[in-house]
């Protein structure tokens, strides 16, 4: 009795646990000098993962396999890349916080982030329900442990927190998980989609399993009001930690997101609309209003992660493939910009994790003008002024909103947009405008710079040519089952 | 107009390499913006030698466009699409037809002479690579701005070309005068630019679309009388702007701020003439309107005479070819608001030889004098700058329009085809323009070049080093050769350019044999008459001047204009926004947005108690937005 | 199909009524005189010699009870496996050696990592952190967010 397994789309997962394996392993039995053998198989695992994700974009097969566990579609596969590449982009700066600090560091570091890629990876792709908690849990406890790492108090109060806080979030999740059986008896993501087409009369169940997986994922993507911990997490966490889950988390969260909601509650998108129009005005507003009060930079870039979910769930509120498109392309952008101005907060000076503060900003340009004419570029971006990503991202959300009849929450999009440029604009002032006070001096690593120059490359790619991703992103969009 | 029946070339492999040419300047303009320090003279020669490439690869792409058939010389390079959002795309096309294929020509051409002079005339400057970057830059989008398949790519030539010359023009920013010179230029240029945006608005709005084709071949059928004059006066406006006419020309002569390559550059290859080429490649939706051609006329006519006269009472050798270059400038719109769209080609091309010919001349001189710019501290340069005074005066002797020189066929046909279209008072005012030409130019030549030296620094005067010579040299031979291109009306230029621009308009009037000949005698007789007042020394010029105030005076001031618009505009404006920024401003709006910031900063403050750092009070919060999210959906349903 | 959950909420509710009910009733009803004696601690008799915060429990306990966790559910998956082996023939031995060997792995590291030596070894570097911040009140957990 062998099933039928058709393991080609899950290769990608695969490699990456096998390459944790060996990292963990070689982790546990190794001695001496260890990290350019882990940065070695993560690389190769993260490499050799892109290359078998990129195969699956002309994939032929079934819409699920596995059991209809994993989606073959170009969602699963876009996402992924993403995620890989913030997972590449993630090492490159892990591996330099770990030369820069050896006696701070984990070898652990590399398999748990392959892990947590894993995870991610995993739930951009899972058609059940079942494999999307999997997948969540996953990923979440790989970050729990990734943001404690170091060890310092800061780092482990973060990593308790995010872990009660996502515990928390995690059972409504699964209590939705339990709703959603209980109305449509499966949890399978397409058969859920079959059963809810066509009903009428009551759906109340489905509604409220709707509003729990909601709150679950929502979580995860830091939407406010489930926003409360990124700001304490963010800046707890080891900087390219930070960098790597603030990227590849909404990533992997939003693209199960959408599959969850655009496939398997798509008969009740009149309904979760509203929710999800509610939770990114509640986004759009708190995180850019509160950006404004921060005085630490990690801190200010979660407030404006929590405006970006706002964002990005502007989009998803079209709820058709103009908005999944939007989103997805707002995905990668944002992407790149975060990762990219994490980065530059990391090598900003050499002090890392004790000089976050916006004062270490003044008069940057004086001092490393290429990491403050980056940081403009992410900054400027994160604003959404064109000619950047930024922008075309924007505009993409918003136009499919007011599409789908959201006028008013596109245009609460654009005050909010308004009101957080100043917010950008400040660290924009402080780093050209104002002569440095003290003697700090930037980190001249070369592997934090290979980052930055990947992100300000996508973002200005992105920003002058969008209509180069435009056809991947739409036939991305197109969701198969 | 018959531009829109042109078929569309198959891509050959020559075609195929089209991108290349915008590419190279750009790439450079890159490799000079990074490492140009590092560089050092090698920045130069690498400028020099990608505008070089350029220019080849456009001789050949041109020569290959050329060989086929007159209805097929067209070629659209599609590189991908730049933007799709739902029905209306925009793709990064490049068009090569008869018209850009001589704008390329022409700035490629032109451009890579003026940046083999400027490694001579920059040498030594701390910002050398920099300088090349730019000038690297400006090229390229100029080149992307004639190349530009659609009105957006057109746009961002535009204002890469914009951005550029300001970049350009206060490259000495040390100085003040400079730096402000900059800032006229691109504030000026800025509101012709935000006219011309209003009109890609109208078109898009209009036609659903950007492209050249389907907005230049449906212009006539799909836009009203009305809506066609709308959209071309807007695109007039950010002609004017960027052409400098009368009434945005005021940046012009103070744009002569920057190194003289860069005036040299913007005068005759690049920047001005995207004015007149905005014109012509529009041309259906002019021709749509019943007015905005004769628009056109007026605009060039007025700036043409008002130019001239300016340049006859000028000091500064530079800006005596400033109001030169609006003068011609105003030549060329005028013969497009006489739909000799050719002519006004063939004016372009012939002044961009002898205006950077001239330019680089002053450079030259100005180089060998140690700086001294000021005309009455030279003369008598003829002997001690034999390359540089000979080359200029051939250029001189084109822009005067001395038979068989460049400017006397361009000049001529112009005027002819205004003979012969029934427009007497444009021929004759026409005319009188030519004839000022002639004086200012003259002038110039007279007290420069000839006479006795009337300052150390003149007899001291030394002859430039090779480098800047020999593009001399080059642009003397282009701008002696130049009128062969198109020798009548009819000519060669103008049989090529025929499929994109239309036949050149002709009719019954005065002989043209009569009109050349008196055209020739006016460039002569205006010359000769310069001599004999300024240079024969039997003449007391400044008595004479003195004698004549306070014309000269009003004339060096262009005509007070600046002057108007200081006390007319600036100054209104000024107090205007001061009184904004003192009483509306600080109690008004300020109050206001202290209001909301004051709002946002205690909203902020509310939420930064919430967020205590405790994990109890994030899951209570947690609580209630799950609570109150489970309630919107109980409310729902 | 919401409304046949109505009992369940019903008896929550009650139930609730109840609790509070009866708190809220016997606080409105009782006497209320207290003395020295009768607000003093009287679990044992004793009052409590220091806060119970301070009381720490060696991060050993924790490692152990996940090790418990891991071979638990190994042996719960080990039991349908060996029920069924003989239907699932070769994939299922395939599949079975798959799942041990990550267990192993897991296994492996914490071994490694001296998780399993309870007596003497040394510290890892995070119980040598805790253990040189041990000593001395500790003061409330939680950076008061900027």
């Amino acid at each position: 009795m062998t099933p039928d397994l058709d393991l080609v789309p899950f290769v990608p997962e695969l490699v990456l646990v096998a390459a944790a394996i060996v990292g963990l392993l070689y982790e546990a039995l190794a001695r001496g000098p260890r990290y350019p053998v882990h940065l070695a198989v993560a690389l190769a695992g993260i490499v050799v993962a892109s290359g078998a994700t990129l195969a699956l974009w002309r994939y032929g097969g079934d819409p699920t396999v596995l059991a209809g566990a994993i989606a073959t579609d170009r969602l699963a596969v876009l996402a992924r890349l993403t995620v890989l590449g913030a997972a590449f982009c993630g090492l490159l700066l892990g591996t330099h916080a770990i030369e820069r600090d050896p006696a701070a560091a984990r070898g652990e570091f590399f398999p748990l982030l392959l892990f947590a890629t894993t995870g991610m990876t995993l739930i951009v792709a899972a058609a059940d329900l079942i494999v999307v908690f999997l997948a969540l849990e996953v990923l979440s406890l790989s970050l729990y442990v990734l943001t404690g790492l170091p060890g310092r108090r800061a780092a482990s109060e973060a990593s308790l927190k995010y872990f009660l806080l996502g515990a928390f979030s995690s059972a409504f999740f699964l209590y939705g998980v339990a709703m959603v059986y209980g109305a449509t008896g499966t949890t399978r993501i397409p058969e859920i989609a079959n059963a809810l087409v066509g009903r009428t009369g009551e759906q109340g169940l489905a509604l409220l399993a709707a509003a729990l997986l909601l709150i679950g994922l929502g979580f995860k993507v830091s939407a406010a009001p489930f926003h409360m911990w990124t700001p304490d997490v963010y800046q707890g966490a080891p900087t390219s930690v930070t960098a790597f889950m603030s990227a590849a988390t909404k990533v992997a969260a939003f693209a199960a997101l959408i599959r969850v909601f655009d496939v398997g509650l798509q008969a009740l998108r009149w309904d979760w609309t509203p929710l999800v129009a509610a939770l990114a005005a509640v986004s759009v507003v708190l995180g850019s209003v509160l950006a404004i009060a921060q005085a630490d930079v990690k801190r200010m870039l979660a407030y404006s992660s929590v405006a970006h979910a706002g964002f990005i769930l502007t989009g998803l509120t079209a709820s058709n493939a103009d908005g999944i498109g939007a989103s997805l392309f707002y995905l990668i952008a944002y992407s790149a910009m975060t990762i990219g101005s994490f980065a530059v907060v990391g090598v900003t000076t050499t002090r890392g994790e004790d000089r976050t503060d916006l004062d270490a900003y003044r008069g940057l340009y004086r001092r490393d003008p290429h990491l403050a004419a980056a940081m403009a570029l992410f900054l400027v971006s994160l604003a959404g002024v064109p000619p950047t990503a930024g922008f075309i991202a924007k505009v993409g959300v918003f136009g499919a909103a007011i599409g789908a009849g959201y006028v008013w929450l596109a245009l609460l999009g654009v005050l909010a947009s308004v009101a957080a440029a100043y917010v950008y604009l400040r660290v924009i002032v402080l780093m050209f405008m104002v002569e440095p006070e003290e003697a700090l001096v930037s980190d001249p690593a070369p592997l934090p710079r290979i980052a930055i120059a990947i992100g300000a490359a996508i973002v200005l790619v992105l920003g002058l040519f969008p209509g180069l991703v435009t056809d991947l992103v739409r036939s991305a969009a197109v969701l198969r089952w | 107009m018959v531009g829109a029946e042109l078929t569309s070339a198959a891509v050959t492999p020559t075609l195929g390499l089209l991108w290349l040419v915008p590419a190279l300047p750009l790439a450079a303009a890159a490799v000079n913006l990074f490492w140009g320090r590092r560089l050092k003279r090698a920045a130069g020669w690498l400028a020099s030698a990608a505008v070089g490439a350029a220019f080849v690869l456009s001789a050949l792409v041109v020569a290959e466009l050329f060989r086929l058939p007159a209805q097929e010389r067209l070629f659209v390079q599609h590189l991908f699409d730049w933007i799709r959002v739902g029905a209306f795309r925009v793709g990064a096309d490049l068009r090569l037809d008869a018209l850009s294929a001589t704008m390329i020509l022409v700035v490629t051409g032109v451009g890579t002479l003026i940046h083999v002079y400027a490694v001579g005339y920059m040498e030594g400057d701390p910002r050398f690579g920099r300088f090349f970057a730019y000038l690297n830059l400006f090229v390229g989008a100029m080149l992307l701005l004639v190349l530009g398949g659609n009105y957006l790519l057109l746009y961002v030539g535009w204002e890469g070309v914009g951005l550029c010359s300001y970049l350009l023009i206060g490259f000495w920013f040390e100085e003040v005068a400079n730096a402000n010179a900059a800032k006229k230029a691109f504030v000026t240029t800025r509101i012709g630019d935000t006219a011309m945006l209003v009109g890609l608005a109208f078109i898009v709005w209009r036609f659903g679309t950007l492209d050249f084709d389907p907005v230049l071949g449906r212009a006539g059928a799909t836009l009203t009388e009305g809506a066609a004059t709308a959209i071309a006066l807007l695109l007039l406006g950010g002609a004017i702007g960027k052409s400098a006419q009368v009434p945005l020309h005021v940046w012009l002569p103070d744009a002569m701020a920057g190194p003289t390559p860069v005036s040299a550059l913007i005068h005759a290859a690049t920047m001005v003439t995207a004015g007149v080429y905005l014109v012509v490649r529009s041309a259906p939706i002019f021709e749509a309107s019943p007015v905005a051609l004769p628009i056109v006329l007026v605009v060039g006519l007025v700036t043409m005479l008002y130019a001239g006269t300016s340049a006859l009472a000028q000091t500064d050798i530079k800006r005596v070819l400033a109001y030169s270059t609006i003068s011609q400038l105003g030549y060329m719109f005028m013969a497009a608001g006489m739909r000799a769209y050719a002519a006004a080609m063939f004016l372009l091309v012939a002044h961009a030889f002898y205006k950077a010919l001239l330019f680089l001349g002053a450079g030259s001189v100005i180089h060998g004098m140690h700086g001294e710019q000021d005309l009455r501290a030279m003369g008598g340069l003829l002997r001690r700058m034999p390359v540089t005074s000979a080359t200029t005066l051939v250029g001189v002797a084109a822009l005067a329009g001395v038979p068989p020189l460049a400017a006397f066929f361009a000049k001529d046909q112009i005027l002819e085809i205004a003979n012969h279209t029934g427009r007497p008072l444009v021929w004759a005012l026409g005319s009188l323009g030519a004839l000022v030409s002639a004086l200012y130019v003259g002038r110039l030549a007279a007290l420069a070049f000839l006479g006795r030296a009337r300052s150390r620094a003149a007899e001291r005067a030394h002859e430039s080093p090779p480098t800047m010579a020999l593009p001399l040299v080059a642009l003397a031979v282009g701008a002696a050769a130049a009128g062969a291109l198109n020798v009548v009306p009819e000519g060669r230029l103008a049989h090529l350019l025929e499929p994109v621009v239309g036949a050149v308009p002709h009719g019954e009037g005065i002989p043209a044999w009569a009109l050349s000949t008196l055209g020739g005698l006016i460039a002569v007789v205006g010359l000769a008459a310069t001599w004999v007042v300024y240079a024969s020394g039997r003449v007391d010029h400044e008595m004479l001047a003195a004698r004549l105030e306070p014309i000269p005076r009003m004339l060096g001031a262009g005509w007070y204009v600046d002057a108007a618009y200081e006390r007319f505009v600036q100054a209104p404006t000024l107090a205007a926004a001061r009184f904004i920024a003192g009483v509306l401003d600080a109690r008004g709006v300020d109050g206001l947005v202290h209001a909301i910031a004051g709002g946002v900063v205690g909203i902020a403050r509310i939420g930064r108690r919430i967020q205590t750092g405790f994990v109890r009070s994030y899951a209570l919060v947690f609580l209630f937005g799950a609570i109150a999210l489970l309630v919107l959906v109980g409310a729902r349903s | 199909m919401l409304s046949e959950y109505l009992p369940i909420a019903i008896l929550a509710a009650l139930a609730l009524l109840f609790a509070v009910g009866s708190l809220v009733a016997s606080g409105l009803l009782r006497p209320h005189r207290p003395t020295p004696v009768k607000l003093s601690a009287y679990e044992c008799g004793n009052d409590p010699v220091r806060l119970p915060r301070g009381e720490r429990f060696s991060i050993r306990f924790y490692v152990v009870a996940m090790l418990f966790i891991i071979f638990d559910i190994e042996t719960i998956f080990l039991f349908p496996w060996a029920v069924a082996a003989r239907e699932l023939a070769l994939f299922g031995l395939i599949e079975i050696a798959v799942f041990i060997a990550l267990v192993f792995v897991a296994y492996v590291y914490v071994w490694k990592k001296g998780g399993l030596d309870w007596a003497g070894g040394s510290l890892t570097p995070i119980e040598a952190e805790a253990a040189s911040e041990a000593p001395g009140p500790r003061e409330e957990v939680g950076i008061r967010a900027g």
